[in-house]
């Protein structure tokens, strides 16, 4: 459990060790403070003790019985040992206690080489069962939704899996039924689970192996894994993960945690643990030109010579750029680069509509721990998960309320404390109310005059200003939903001045892709277009003339307009995506580029299709929605003839004449790095730079 | 399904707690009540109406034995098999109730009349062996006393 770290000092002995810890601290942290690994199943740091597996005894002088070390916390003077004779005794003895029903399938059961049940059974058991009853037997191989197997002959019932269901917000989407030996692990009815956010991560929890994942069952024991430290590429949260794969038998196999407390805490969404399959399926193997059955694979070098050939300035129609939001730094800037140096253009765009405006004034550590949040069309539950799931932490131990203004009904406004439902458009109006009833007096009538303008419910609306006016720390994060105008001015006049504000992109490097120039208007370093002395200065750094023309603001302007109709997609799936607009303007590019990982909509609609790494292949980094930047490692290797991003529109930037000497992402950065003074942070952070630094 | 004035009951028992969810074990008594067990339907109506997960309902309605998940005969038979009643004879009743209803304890028989339980201590212990059907109690058995009972019964 965590302690206050201004909690005074308890001093006490444990196997002989002086241990000093702040009071409050349970013996078996304490113990490990001192290098004393205290065996457990049921304990575990983010969760709060259960002492329900008796692993963890030991004995404490004046106390006649042995005592859970999970449960009790320190006293001065106290002397613990964990270590005698006894205390092995009563551990072998809870071992051939849990194993009694334990069905024993190690070698079929996917948990086996990082199980906890094995491990300590292999350091303190005895190998040897007394009992001759038959074991009792319960449902296997159960799939129960949430990309879970539930094994309940396995569950050892340490309570950890339900307990994190109840203590960080998913809610007991399955929980124990029966009681006494005939305690299993169900969901309601058997039924599988539908629509789950976080279950996933009781798989970790699960000492044993009644928890597994049904899409890494069977596909390799932890030895036999690749794991890289990698970051999460399916929100801008950034999530540290641990990527495994198999590259020798070439596939992917899966996403795990990595905890980190100011990002991630021990947790992952049940997105970016589960969304991989398209690492291994319908990628894009080997580069190709020709539009549908047209198509041909060719080399890369035919390829790319082709592309260059079409590209080739001059030519009136216009060159622009449009780049996925998850695709890292190093690649969007070479595409920004090559578009602005070789190709005389700054239509340079992003996918993500938030790149660009006002970002996150603080971290997501300090939106935790305002005592309000307020999130305007923004759906932190579906989007942004494990964001959602740090607010709700501060919810579950009372520290802070959850708002969530949106102009249509649906998950927003749900699994919060208010949902103010408004009229569409009267996000800003709002706002705007809202920052003068929490200054000024409390004036009902006023109130009700903005409940009667923006459409919200009046008594909702008087409980969120009461709320308001007794907050001292206030969060007012904005989204795509309300619209950008305006927004991050409103959202700043109700946080007020030691608030957190601001509009929170939801792509997973969008704040970094803006900051390495993939911006129509902004060059690296976020210095504007129209500033002439840092155009020569990149110029004179690249060796290239750098283009001066204002580009239209939106990549659909600039195709409608005609003043671009050749297009380089770098990374996600526009024509696909559900933007109709976006899709039927790129459907009448000249020519069409796609640099990407997967054959979708656009991959069949482009013209040139130039295979891409996917970030569990290559080295890069990204900028999450705090401005943390972080470092991410492969774990496997490039599928078919596909390569690294930048390593491909460095190619084909040679081929139009401009210098692009890469030989490795190093080398990217360090030009990153060279084109102005903030991106220094950026080049430096390598993989040792585990916390990640933060964008200045 | 669960009657209107069953959810009726249901609302008014959650609003007299601080904490919805604490109105738990009296509506499963609702629902028990009306529909002899525990619908999956009905359990569904109680998570809503508690603003509780649906499997945190099964959980503990299947914690409490006297609680019903699947359907039971007209006659639910507990038969007492704690320590009283046993040294007088509760193992010849049980084993009577066996063979007459030709079922095992924890079934119902095919017709649907009678469910057939074995309980701990009934409270009657000085009127051993003891059973109690639906809501009434019968003691001093024998096993012709038992057959008399199940005879005379509507
Ligand atoms: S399923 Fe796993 S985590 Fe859950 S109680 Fe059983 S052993 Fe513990
Ligand atoms: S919250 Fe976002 S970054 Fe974290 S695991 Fe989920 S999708 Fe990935
Ligand atoms: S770890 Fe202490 S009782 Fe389980
Ligand atoms: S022992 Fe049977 S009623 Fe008490």
């Amino acid at each position: 459990m965590a302690t206050d770290p201004g909690l005074p000092d308890v001093t006490l002995t444990i196997d002989g060790r002086q241990v000093t810890v702040p009071e409050g601290t349970l013996v078996i942290n304490a113990a490990e403070t001192a290098g004393i690994y205290i065996p457990r199943f049921c304990y575990h740091k983010r969760l709060d003790p259960a002492g329900a597996c008796r692993m963890c005894l030991v004995e404490i002088e004046g106390i006649p019985k042995p005592q859970t070390s999970c449960t009790v916390p320190v006293k001065p003077g106290m002397v613990v040992h964990t270590d005698t004779e006894a205390v092995r005794q009563m551990r072998a003895s809870i071992l051939e206690f849990i194993l009694m029903h334990h069905p024993l399938d190690c070698p079929v059961c996917d948990k086996g080489g990082e199980c906890d049940l094995q491990d300590w059974t292999f350091t303190y058991g005895t190998r040897l069962q007394r009992h001759d009853f038959p074991r009792m037997h319960f449902r296997k191989a159960h799939r129960i939704g949430g990309h879970i197997v539930l094994d309940q002959e396995r569950c050892i019932e340490c309570y950890r899996c339900v307990r994190f269901l109840e203590e960080w917000g998913e809610g007991l989407r399955f929980a124990f039924h029966e009681r006494g030996d005939r305690s299993v692990i169900e969901t309601f009815g058997g039924l599988p689970m539908a629509e789950t956010r976080f279950v996933g991560n009781t798989i970790d929890l699960c000492p044993v192996g009644a928890l597994t994942s049904e899409t890494f069952r069977f596909r390799g024991r932890p030895a036999e894994l690749v794991n890289a430290e990698s970051i999460c590429p399916h929100c801008s949260v950034g999530c540290n993960i641990i990527a495994s794969a198999r590259p020798t038998l070439g596939f992917f196999c899966r996403v795990t945690p990595r905890p980190n407390m100011a990002v991630n805490d021990y947790w992952i969404c049940d997105r970016g643990r589960f969304n991989y399959d398209w690492l291994d399926e319908d990628r894009l193997l080997a580069p190709g030109w020709g539009r549908g059955a047209d198509r041909q694979d060719g080399t890369w070098d035919e390829t790319l010579d082709r592309l260059a050939a079409d590209l080739q300035p001059p030519c009136e129609s216009g060159a622009a750029l449009l780049v996925d939001s998850s695709v890292g730094c190093e690649d969007g800037f070479v595409a920004a680069k090559l578009l602005r140096a070789a190709l005389s253009s700054n239509a340079i765009y992003q996918s993500d509509p938030a790149a660009g405006w006002p970002g996150l004034t603080g971290t997501i550590t300090d939106v935790a721990r305002c005592d309000l949040v307020l999130a305007v069309g923004l759906d932190l539950w579906t989007d942004l998960p494990i964001l959602w799931l740090r607010i709700h932490r501060s919810r579950h131990l009372g520290r802070s309320r959850l708002v969530s203004v949106a102009s249509a009904d649906g998950v927003a406004l749900e699994r919060c404390d208010i949902g103010l439902r408004v009229a569409p458009g009267a996000e800003l109006g709002l706002l705007r109310g809202l920052a003068e009833l929490r200054g000024g007096s409390a004036d009902a009538s006023r109130a009700d005059a903005l409940a009667a303008q923006t459409g919200a419910d009046r008594e909702q609306l008087l409980r969120l200003v009461k709320r308001l006016r007794r907050a001292s720390r206030v969060a007012a994060l904005g989204g795509a939903l309300a619209g950008f105008e305006g927004l991050a001015e409103g959202l700043a006049g109700v946080a007020g001045p030691g608030g957190v504000w601001g509009i929170v992109p939801t792509g997973a490097n969008t704040v970094g892709l803006d900051w390495v120039g993939v911006a129509a208007s902004r060059l690296p370093g976020g210095v504007p277009l129209g500033d002439a002395k840092a155009r020569t200065a990149l110029a004179g750094a690249w060796s290239a003339p750098v283009a001066a023309e204002e580009a239209p603001s939106s990549l659909a302007e600039a195709l409608e307009t005609g003043r671009a109709r050749r297009v380089l997609v770098v990374g996600g799936d526009p024509i696909g995506a559900g933007n109709d607009p976006l899709a039927q303007a790129l459907d009448r590019a000249e020519v069409l580029a796609y640099v990407g990982t997967n054959a979708n909509a656009t991959a069949e609609r482009a013209d040139y299709v130039l295979p891409m790494a996917a970030f569990s292949e290559v080295t890069r980094c990204v900028v999450s929605l705090e401005r943390r930047i972080q470092h991410s490692s492969p774990c496997d290797r490039p599928r078919g003839e596909s390569r690294a991003g930048w390593s491909i529109l460095a190619a084909l930037g040679r081929r139009l004449g401009v210098g692009f000497d890469y030989e490795s992402w190093e080398d990217v950065r360090r030009e990153i790095a060279a084109c102005h003074e903030s991106l220094g942070t950026l080049a430096e952070l390598g993989p040792r730079a585990r916390e990640g630094a933060m964008k200045p | 399904m669960v009657s209107q004035a069953g959810i009726d009951e249901i609302r008014r028992l959650a609003a007299s707690f601080p904490r919805r969810e604490s109105a738990l074990l009296p509506a499963l008594w609702v629902i028990q009540r009306e529909e002899g067990y525990l619908p999956e339907e009905s359990l569904r109506v109680v998570a809503r109406e508690l603003s509780m997960e649906p499997s945190d309902v099964t959980s503990r309605a299947s914690f409490y034995t006297m609680f019903a998940l699947r359907p039971r005969g007209q006659y639910v038979i507990q038969v007492c098999q704690s320590i009283s009643c046993a040294l007088v004879g509760a193992q010849q009743v049980i084993d009577h109730l066996r063979g007459r209803l030709g079922i095992e304890v924890g079934e119902t028989t095919h017709d649907e009349r009678f469910t057939l339980l074995t309980v701990e201590c009934l409270a009657s212990c000085g009127s051993g062996p003891v059973m109690q059907i639906n809501e009434d109690y019968f003691e001093h058995l024998t096993v012709e006393r038992v057959d008399e009972i199940l005879d005379g019964l509507p």
